[in-house]
């Protein structure tokens, strides 16, 4: 996010990484400063998980993984207390 | 206490954002000598083709600047006295400070042959001013000539371009992109330049210039015309009013790992100050836009009364051209063992010293670009039988378990 060269990607208040389509010029620095390679290419701007910004509830992985094996956590947070 | 920070580009922002860090009661006032606003100079190219209004030019909105409760001044700083803690303006006007921080940036070096028979042809493209005074000289169909096939040359070239420019560009170096690429990964960035209709001439420079700028003369005697000529040929630090005001400064202003400059509360960061390139360990001009950031931050946070370290950065650039994406990052000048892949329109090449990672360079290959980046400026160690196998099959799925452990242990 600090390296981002429009300020497109920003933070909510819950701490949620997201990115403001509106602003982003795929330059892609983003992308090359990601140490988990989980900013991807996208048609008009870089995409990225926002864990499901918006919707209700849980991200749609998490609700939709069979085993209960993803979950969401804390920055910090034990898996193991869960 | 009263905070000051001359410049409003990228080490500015980052600057608010670490001075509130730490402290959310002292004023700050940033002067803005450009008189623009906090704006992303990378985007003045998108503003020449259209593709950014104005209103989309901004780093920083008018609400970020009200939120951290910051005054920004549309003047110019004349001068600075450390002793008596004051900054003048060219107004008259004369602001005191606690701390200071000078994020003055840089300017573009204009070559002498042009200094010297300069004229309303000749241009630079640095500021978002810039843009605004070139757009109108842009002529579709005329000849556009670039000295300079840097970042800002190659981008202008794009979309003078794409504003149906015929574009020449003129290399001093044998190869395209020279301070990022290698050979082989020029040759191929320049073949697809060339696919997209401009013409490149390397190792070529700049011998005259007639005086009203429509012919450019070349050290092999050829004459080529050009309605636009743009100097690109790189940048230098602004550091006229920290020399004036007796601070320690090479190329660049002298910090110490703090941001210090060698006045104890004043500090510097973004283009204009010499900091250190990690892997070389030696003081460099780094002038990347993430680092100016990064910089802005630690200054901010430590002239708010913190006491964190900045290592230094590595260089490393992302860059869009004509639909294709080229990612450098590390030591172009590294020398250990070079290994290239190459698929279709994607190329890889990662250069190693042992099981160090130092270099490498991405042609349409993002994916793998973060944690290449990651594992060079952690200066991470893999077994040294892991760069060739990775070089096979370059994708997330091939990285050591070791990597994803360490990156946790960082987290964590």
């Amino acid at each position: 996010m600090n390296g981002c060269i429009t300020g497109a990607l920003q933070q909510d208040e819950q701490g949620v990484i997201y990115v403001d389509e509106e602003f982003c010029v795929s330059c892609y620095t983003c992308i090359m400063l990601c140490p988990y390679g989980h900013i991807h290419v996208g048609p008009q701007a870089v995409h990225k998980c926002d864990l499901c910004r918006g919707r209700s509830g849980q991200p749609a992985c998490v609700d939709a993984c069979p085993n209960g094996a993803l979950r969401l956590i804390d920055e910090g947070e034990s898996l193991c207390s869960m | 206490m009263q905070y000051v920070i001359i410049g409003n580009g990228i080490a500015a922002a980052g600057a608010v954002e670490g001075i509130r860090h730490l402290d959310k009661e002292g004023a700050i006032t940033v002067i803005d000598g450009e008189r623009r606003g906090s704006y992303s100079r990378p985007l003045i190219t998108y503003y020449l083709t259209g593709k950014r209004k104005p209103e989309q030019m901004r780093y920083r909105s008018e609400r970020f600047f009200q939120q951290h409760r910051v005054k920004v001044l549309p003047e110019q700083a004349v001068k600075i006295d450390p002793q008596a803690g004051q900054v003048m303006l060219r107004s008259g006007q004369v602001l005191g400070y606690d701390r200071l921080l000078l994020a003055t940036g840089a300017s573009p070096v204009i070559p002498e042959i042009l200094e010297k028979n300069g004229c309303d042809r000749v241009k630079t493209m640095y500021t978002w001013q810039d843009a605004e005074q070139l757009d109108p000289l842009i002529v579709p169909g005329q000849p556009a000539v670039v000295m300079g096939s840097g970042l800002i040359g190659l981008k202008t070239a794009e979309a003078l371009c794409q504003r149906g420019m015929q574009i020449t560009i003129i290399e001093k170096q044998p190869q395209v992109l020279p301070r990022l690429l290698s050979g082989p990964s020029a040759q191929l960035v320049g073949e697809h330049l060339q696919n997209n209709g401009m013409e490149i001439l390397t190792s070529r420079e700049v011998t005259g210039l007639q005086e009203d700028g429509q012919v450019i003369e070349l050290d092999n005697g050829r004459r080529i015309e050009a309605q636009l000529v743009i100097a690109a040929v790189g940048t230098k630090p602004n550091i006229s009013l920290a020399v004036a005001g007796g601070l320690a400064a090479d190329h660049g202003i002298k910090v110490d790992s703090y941001l210090r400059t060698s006045v104890a509360n004043i500090y510097a960061a973004g283009d204009v100050i010499e900091t250190v390139d990690i892997l070389s360990g030696r003081p460099a001009i780094m002038a990347l836009l993430p680092l100016a950031h990064r910089e802005g931050f630690v200054a901010g946070q430590n002239m708010a009364g913190g006491t964190y370290s900045y290592p230094g950065g590595i260089f490393m650039n992302s860059v869009n051209l004509m639909g294709m994406n080229i990612m450098a990052a590390g030591t172009p000048s590294a020398v250990g063992t070079t290994w290239q892949w190459r698929e279709n329109d994607q190329y890889l090449e990662i250069t190693t010293e042992g099981s160090c990672l130092k270099h490498y360079i991405a042609l349409n290959m993002s994916q793998v670009a973060g944690p290449l980046t990651t594992i060079i400026e952690r200066q991470m160690n893999f077994p040294e039988s892991f760069w060739p196998e990775f070089i096979r099959q370059p994708d997330l799925t091939s990285l050591p378990r070791l990597y994803w452990e360490e990156l946790r242990e960082v987290s964590g």
